[in-house]
């Protein structure tokens, strides 16, 4: 019997079953925009990641491209628990350059709130966005509760926010 | 945080069976088979979605006790100088236990809050468990949390109800039926009783709580019998259960006593398996795994075939299940549990046109009397018998004369500190006879007045001698309505030792039924757990 018949023949569940007939499909769960669920970027493994890929490729990108100037960074080390970063916002090069700036202290535990409408569009952006940055989901096209909410269990479990706002 | 969204759940479904439809998932024990149901005149009932859990539960179980159904709110009931018992369910609910914090926990905190505000210094914590085995220490925290077992286990203030201490135990008068009413001392005692309750299934809370729960074998025996429970039409279905009638009736006689209880109940989803994790795809409908879902159970399957049942068992004990709150009220015993018994109903009824020839099951690795144990023989028959086979309202899922068929390896095999009496009961009585009545009038009173199993139910950590009857009597309604039993998969010498047919494959079984409902029988296949509840018109 050849490899292709053989496959064929497999059953349920070594192959996916047909849906039934008459049986309206499950209904897709939100996984894009707001309702994009960025939990797993926060775990132990994608917080490693995100280490990684700041020092080794944002920070020398970000010294190559603007050689930013810091200044009052004295001003946080007194700090004690989440801070929320509020920045003004003239392009997307300022999530990585603030990114960059603030101390490993406050961004080994920083999320940043990332508009969901240009952020968490397709499933490999909105993964890119929340492995490299942190993104959580921000709406902005209207007053939405789930992300206060969002945001504001993140700070009560001691996580910093980046905000542009 | 998680801040995943669910999509809203789906309501439960009632699937015609093709020549296209794939295997069907069967619980088989600690583990999994997948079945073809013959096309044509099979049916498969699948559970409804999990229900969302309640947004803020701390702040749902503070209304609650702020805002009880026709009592006062429960600040107002507390004062300084009373005697307060607070008695929670034991270790048989929820199934699996749940992931921590267990409901019972938020709100016993809760609860000690208020009392502790109101200057209420005489308190007594009280696991209600009739004549379960006690829970362990590690099962308590885990019931009530840390913070309330260490304020209050080291002097002697939360323990294990115990109905066999002869100093513990208080008779407070008789039903119009003469049914005596049997109570933990301490609660009859109390100015207050608060009762904790997690209602898994339309059968718990309401009077069965207290009337049950804190009674011992003289009250139970009116109620936990052959009689009641074939008059119980099914016990899931409080209007039609002389189960609940008889708890009710005791109920009755305790508030006259004077006995007052604030009733908390609460509800849970079914979201057994979790919603996305290692056992998603048990609570999924098969055509909508995905390759992980597929790949996941094809792992686990094959890991669970070469691994020794003994390891299979502690793994699948570990799971705690992810339940989430979807409802609490207090208050008035009855007047809450109408309201609890409604929000059961939503999670778990699907209508159901019609009864079938053959209802097949496959039975999971728990039942309310396992946990951290063994799956005996004869708590196979309860869970298949006694409670899949109650899950109905209306009318039974097979008709009468029809044919049950169940999947279970149904191994010969005791947990000898938990269910000392079962060894016995199914060495003894069940060689000599199967039939509820007879064991009942034969054997029920010599096990339940045993001194050593009545030594073990107090001091270790042992079901009553008793307990293998209720077991027994559970399933008597299904054995009077069923003219066949079939166990796929089980120890053929167990298996017959019950006066059930052994069989080694569902088709084998088919087969064997055929001889009670003909060659062309219609099948239902129960897909079960999470759990549903048939409404069988």
């Amino acid at each position: 019997m050849s490899a292709r018949r053989a496959i064929s023949k497999l059953e349920f569940p070594y192959r996916a079953a047909r849906p039934p007939v008459g049986v309206p499909p499950a209904p897709e769960s939100k996984k894009r925009g707001a309702d994009y669920d960025t939990d797993w970027a926060r775990k132990p493994a994608a917080r490693a990641a995100r280490r990684i890929i700041t020092e080794v490729v944002m920070q020398p990108a970000m010294a190559a491209l603007a050689r930013p100037q810091r200044q009052g960074l004295d001003r946080l080390e007194r700090l004690e628990g989440p801070v929320i970063f509020a920045a003004n916002h003239h392009s997307h090069i300022d999530t990585p350059l603030l990114f960059t700036s603030i101390p490993p202290k406050w961004r080994n535990r920083l999320v940043v709130g990332a508009a969901s409408d240009y952020f968490f569009t397709g499933a490999l952006k909105s993964a890119a966005s929340a492995l490299v940055i942190g993104a959580i989901p921000i709406e902005r096209s209207k007053v939405g509760r789930r992300s206060a909410r969002l945001a504001a269990s993140l700070i009560e479990d001691g996580w910093s926010l980046l905000i542009f706002p | 945080m998680k801040d995943r969204v669910r999509p809203t759940p789906r309501p439960g479904m009632v699937l015609e069976v093709d020549r296209s439809t794939p295997p069907i998932l069967f619980h088989h024990g600690e583990g999994f088979r997948t079945e073809k149901l013959p096309a044509g005149r099979s049916r498969v009932i699948y559970p409804a979605e999990p229900l969302l859990g309640l947004a803020d539960p701390e702040g749902a179980i503070r209304r609650a006790l702020l805002n009880p159904i026709d009592q006062d709110p429960l600040p107002a009931q507390l004062r300084p100088g009373m005697k307060l018992t607070i008695a929670f369910d034991d270790i048989s609910l929820p199934l699996p236990p749940m992931r921590r914090p267990d409901i019972r926990q938020m709100v016993i905190e809760q609860v000690l809050e208020m009392a502790a505000a109101a200057g209420v210094d005489d308190v007594h914590v009280i696991a209600a468990l009739a004549l379960h085995r006690r829970m362990t220490e590690a099962e308590l925290r885990h019931a009530v949390g840390d913070r309330t077992y260490d304020a209050f286990a080291p002097s002697g203030c939360l323990y294990n109800h115990d109905a066999e201490d002869p100093d513990g135990m208080v008779m407070l008068g008789t039903t119009p039926h003469g049914e005596e009413v049997q109570f933990s001392k301490r609660a009859a005692d109390s100015d207050l009783v608060v009762y904790v309750n997690i209602n898994l299934v339309a059968m718990d809370g309401g009077h069965k709580s207290t009337a049950t729960g804190l009674a011992g074998y003289q009250g139970l025996r009116h109620h936990h019998n052959v009689k009641t429970m074939q008059e119980s039409r099914s016990f899931m279905d409080q209007h039609r259960s002389e189960l609940h009638a008889s708890n009710w009736r005791m109920g009755k006689v305790l508030r006259d006593a004077g006995v007052k209880i604030f009733q908390i109940e609460t509800t849970v989803n079914n979201n057994t398996f979790g919603v996305d994790g290692p056992l998603a795809m048990l609570q999924k409908r098969e055509w909508e795994w995905n390759a992980k879902d597929r790949a996941a159970f094809v792992a686990m399957t094959s890991g669970l075939k070469y691994a020794p049942p003994q390891m299979a068992r502690q793994i699948f004990q570990s799971w705690r299940a992810p339940y989430e709150l979807t409802s609490v009220q207090a208050g008035e015993v009855e007047a809450v549990h109408k309201v609890t018994t409604e929000n059961v109903y939503a999670q778990h009824l699907v209508p159901v046109e019609g009864q079938t020839d053959i209802l097949t099951m496959g039975l999971p690795y728990i039942c309310p009397y396992n946990v951290n144990s063994v799956m005996n023989p004869i708590l196979v028959m309860c869970l298949g018998l006694g409670y899949f086979f109650n899950l109905y309202r209306g009318r039974p899922l097979v008709r009468k004369g029809g044919v049950v068929i169940m999947g279970h390896p149904t191994r010969w095999e005791f947990h000898p500190v938990h269910h000392p009496s079962y060894i016995d009961f199914f060495e003894q009585v069940l060689a000599d006879t199967t039939d509820p009545m007879e064991i009942e009038a034969k054997y029920e009173r010599q096990f339940a007045e045993d001194e050593w199993y009545i030594h073990l139910y107090r001091t270790s950590y042992a079901y009553h001698g008793v307990h293998p009857f209720y077991m027994w009597y559970w399933g008597a309604h299904a054995l009077q309505h069923l003219g066949e039993v079939i166990i796929v998969g089980g120890d053929t010498r167990a298996v017959q030792r019950m006066g059930f047919r052994p069989a080694s494959t569902l088709q084998d079984a088919l087969e064997i039924a055929s001889d009670t409902v003909g060659r062309q029988p219609t099948v239902t296949h129960l897909h079960n757990p999470p759990i549903l509840m048939a409404d069988v018109s």
